[in-house]
């Protein structure tokens, strides 16, 4: 029998090596690597006195992990504190707690709100064939087609006519809006679904709010929670909204780029301002971690796949 | 007869309802879009002064607004920027996202955690991704290279490297939503389609060029859009690096409008306002057209 030359190409065939694949390989690597390094950096950065971090900038901190620096973030929690102005006092201090809990506020209430009626004007646009739900379907199309470019002034001046400038509510209010791609995606997720079980309801005599509350919420919750969760992360994260709208109610992040930037003493170090941000990002990064199949599913314009 | 008057009472019912459920936010809408521009539109023709209160001025304001844009350099440098970064994001960013997602889409070595790690710029806190980087870059960055005898100097305060890098951070972080959004479109492309390019003799990169891209298109399309759309409000992460202190060069026209909200009394809110509209002008048609163009002469599978 006659032994079949040996060929590189074949072999790179039979495992399906492709110059493509190694390219793609390596690129990511390096891309994944680098945000890696980053990350251990912060993070063993935030474990460390100034005096090590002087002498020691890349490496591990010395010692056995329970003698590193975890002083740093208990003390970023005791310490992290900004002075805000507000209408009836200047340089009012803000501590972590409180930051902590406008934050929870905004981003949780903000994800909520912003979810829920997103998802209830897809639901109304898909099952009632009126006119206005064609207009409304269209009106998100074009806000998100047409470029509006610079309209805080006027944004600012109708928060302050309505009296929601500066208050919780008012950033609950402006989040109560139904724009934006999300929109697309429970409209897919609402025209994809069988409309039997809705159908059975009404001729068994539910009413439209029974079926939306009693049967449509279970059977997109899946969807609905993703959203939530995106949403939360986004609002966790956002600190220029605060900024601008609510400076009362400062969030974490907003207190962390005060501190980093103004913050005296010990918190200006590197050390303490990395311990700083690890406190922000862990909490985030633990929810992604537990959610990241959910989070990274499939979201598509044409809907979640369940 | 008692039938019809019944369906007659569920018809108004289901009208009532229906209107009770979009009324609120619809009034959201109308207050926070049409009455936000609109009075947007009325500011911008109006001046502000503490001694005479509020006049009429029709176009001075936007006098004002075009003679800035040309005569003062660091407006028109603001306006270079926010192109450069739309057509840098545009070229490099959306190939190398196509590239990621189907590397991922068709789960080669290690895509779950490259997944991972292209999201995660959208997980962490832009603040504290930006104070990592910053300080990685003034004391790692060099600290790692100086083994190799290269010095780094800090390439953020240096006016001639602060750009570029700025630029960089702004790719690098840049691959999460729309390689989810790819991979997501990736995924729904037929079965079928991909096992008849294999018997075809479709190597991954003719797969990626002549079937994936073009299925996963409308996608791509929507994204370059709003992309384009967003150019003016594209801030770079000026303001997390900077806070309102960035040297003018480094400037984008997202970045100049939120500072000088930021800053802003009464008296500047007109000028701005004028300033936003005169953008919106200039980017509305183009977006238009790009979004026309692209359905038009898109890539297309036959």
């Amino acid at each position: 029998m006659e032994k079949e030359k040996f060929s590189w190409k074949k072999f790179f065939q039979k495992l399906e090596i492709s110059p493509f694949k190694i390219v793609g390989l390596i690129v990511l690597a390096l891309y994944a690597l680098s945000m890696l390094a980053l990350i251990y950096w912060g993070l063993t950065t935030a474990l460390k006195t100034q005096m090590e971090f002087r002498v020691n900038k890349l490496g591990l901190p010395k010692g056995m992990p329970w003698e590193w620096e975890w002083s740093n973030i208990f003390y970023v929690f005791s310490n992290f504190k900004i002075y805000i102005n507000t209408a009836t006092e200047a340089n009012k201090p803000i501590k972590f707690g409180a930051m902590l809990l406008n934050t929870v506020v905004y981003a949780g209430g903000c994800a909520v709100i912003s979810a829920v009626v997103t998802m209830v004007m897809a639901y109304m646009t898909t099952n009632f064939e009126y006119r206005m739900s064609d207009i409304i379907t269209k009106i998100v199309i074009i806000t998100m087609i047409l470029p509006i470019v610079g309209a805080y002034p006027s944004e600012m001046q109708i928060l302050k006519t309505l009296g929601l400038y500066d208050t919780r509510f008012g950033s609950w209010v402006q989040k109560f809006n139904f724009l934006g791609m999300y929109f697309l995606v429970f409209q897919a997720t609402f025209k994809s679904m069988s409309k039997e079980f809705s159908e059975a309801a009404s001729i068994d005599g539910a009413s439209e709010l029974q079926i939306l509350l009693l049967i449509v919420f279970p059977i997109v919750r899946n969807t609905l929670f993703t959203i939530i969760i995106l949403n939360f992360v986004a609002f966790w994260n956002d600190y220029q909204a605060p900024l601008l709208y609510f400076p009362s109610f400062p969030t974490l992040a907003f207190g962390l780029d005060f501190v980093t930037r103004y913050g005296g003493n010990k918190m200006s170090i590197v050390p303490m301002k990395m311990s700083g941000a690890l406190v922000i990002l862990l909490p985030i990064l633990i929810i992604f971690l537990v959610f990241r199949n959910r989070i990274l599913g499939n979201v598509t314009m044409g809907g979640v796949k369940e | 007869m008692a039938n019809n008057a019944s369906r007659k009472l569920k018809e108004r019912n289901r009208k009532i309802f229906y209107w009770l459920m979009i009324s609120l936010p619809l009034l959201q809408f109308f207050i926070f879009y049409i009455c936000v521009n609109i009075n947007s539109l009325i500011l911008a023709f109006k001046s502000y002064s503490v001694t005479e209160g509020e006049s009429f001025v029709f176009l001075d304001n936007f006098a004002t607004v075009i003679k800035a844009i040309f005569k003062d350099t660091s407006i028109s440098t603001a306006f270079t920027n926010s192109a450069i970064v739309w057509f840098v994001g545009l070229c490099v960013g959306s190939t190398l996202a196509l590239f990621f997602s189907f590397y991922v889409y068709k789960k080669y070595f290690g895509s779950g955690l490259f997944r991972v790690m292209l999201f995660m710029p959208q997980i962490i806190s832009s603040i504290v991704l930006v104070i990592m980087f910053r300080y990685f870059m003034v004391y790692a960055l060099p600290e790692f290279l100086e083994p190799f005898g290269t010095k780094v100097p800090d390439l953020l305060a240096d006016p001639n490297t602060a750009w570029g890098t700025i630029l960089f951070y702004t790719l690098w972080t840049g691959f999460g939503t729309s390689t989810m959004m790819y991979v997501g479109a990736m995924n729904n492309i037929s079965d079928s389609i991909v096992e008849y390019a294999k018997l075809d003799g479709f190597t991954p990169m003719k797969e990626f060029i002549f079937i994936t891209v073009p299925m996963v298109f409308p996608t791509v399309s929507t994204f370059i859009t709003v992309g384009l759309a967003a150019v003016f409000t594209n801030q770079m992460a000026l303001y997390q690096f900077y806070a309102g202190n960035a040297e003018p060069q480094l400037w984008t026209v997202g970045y100049y409008l939120y500072v000088s909200v930021q800053k802003a009394g009464n008296a500047e809110y007109p000028y701005l306002s004028a300033f936003g509209l005169v953008l919106t002008f200039i980017t509305a048609p183009v977006t238009l057209i790009v979004k026309k163009l692209l359905e038009k002469y898109g890539p297309g599978v036959n």
